[in-house]
């Protein structure tokens, strides 16, 4: 069974010291899973297709952790392979990757705005 | 019938007489109305084939292949002083169980099922790596 110390919410949940990779993490719900895990102490890579967006989320946090950015685009084999490769070249492991980079479809409402039932 | 609603067909209808819309094009839950055919026509000039295949490309394809391009460095972190290996989390979205389309995001919703499909995969498969997948469905943000 686990020590009594290891059972402590602090224990439970302690995430300081790792290295997680959020991709679409330059806007929105990413942005906020980055700044989160960045305040409790990871060094998070976040990835994206726009470079000024991603720069503008980059952060040293006084719990150790930061936000970095990379430009990668996840529709592409080669791009994802390329910052596997940046990333190694500077940690040793990753503990967390969050696939979160999304796009969302039209509804009837924006056809209906866009014209499309001309 | 919501405000919203009545404001937004209201602005439609004043775009002109060219302009060909149903009275009525969704109700109140989100399905299309009107006769057959107008449903029929309501449906097909939707989306096209390309916006179907790009949400599923974005919202599943993608993470897939990440998943798969960082395998190694998440294994890795047993390696280097951590108790477990890294762990993979899966956006999807409460779209993803709903039943329906919610105003016609048939392709949206159809990709973030694909979305948990793809996690319990993941999940089952990279069991023996001891790599856990998890999804999270996020509401209205």
């Amino acid at each position: 069974m686990a020590s009594q110390t290891d059972l402590s919410a602090a224990s439970l949940f302690n995430v300081k010291g790792w290295v997680a990779v959020v991709t679409g993490g330059g806007s929105g719900l990413g942005l906020v899973t980055a700044n989160a895990l960045a305040a409790n102490g990871v060094k998070v890579y976040v990835t994206g297709r726009r470079a000024e967006k991603l720069k503008d989320a980059e952060k040293q946090d006084p719990s150790g952790g930061s936000i970095i950015a990379l430009q990668m685009d996840v529709t592409d084999k080669e791009s994802i392979q390329a910052g596997v490769d940046a990333i190694s070249k500077k940690e040793k492991f990753v503990n967390f990757l969050v696939n979160n980079a999304g796009v969302t479809s039209g509804t009837y409402r924006e056809s209906l705005q866009s014209g499309a039932f001309h | 019938m919501p405000v919203s609603l009545q404001v937004r067909i209201e602005k439609v209808f004043s775009l002109g007489p060219s302009t060909n819309v149903h009275k009525v094009n969704y109700g109140p839950e989100g399905q299309p109305k009107g006769s057959p055919a107008e449903i029929s026509k309501t449906m097909m000039n939707n989306q096209t084939f390309d916006d179907w295949t790009w949400v599923y490309k974005v919202n599943v394809a993608s993470y897939y292949f990440t998943s798969a391009a960082f395998l190694p460095l998440l294994c890795a972190a047993k390696d280097n002083g951590f108790s477990e290996v890294g762990s993979i989390l899966n956006i999807s979205s409460i779209s993803g169980i709903t039943k329906g389309s919610q105003n016609g995001q048939f392709s949206y919703n159809a990709s973030k099922a694909g979305t948990i499909s793809l996690t319990e995969q993941l999940a089952n498969d990279l069991k023996h790596l001891e790599v856990r997948v998890n999804t999270l469905a996020p509401g209205y943000l």
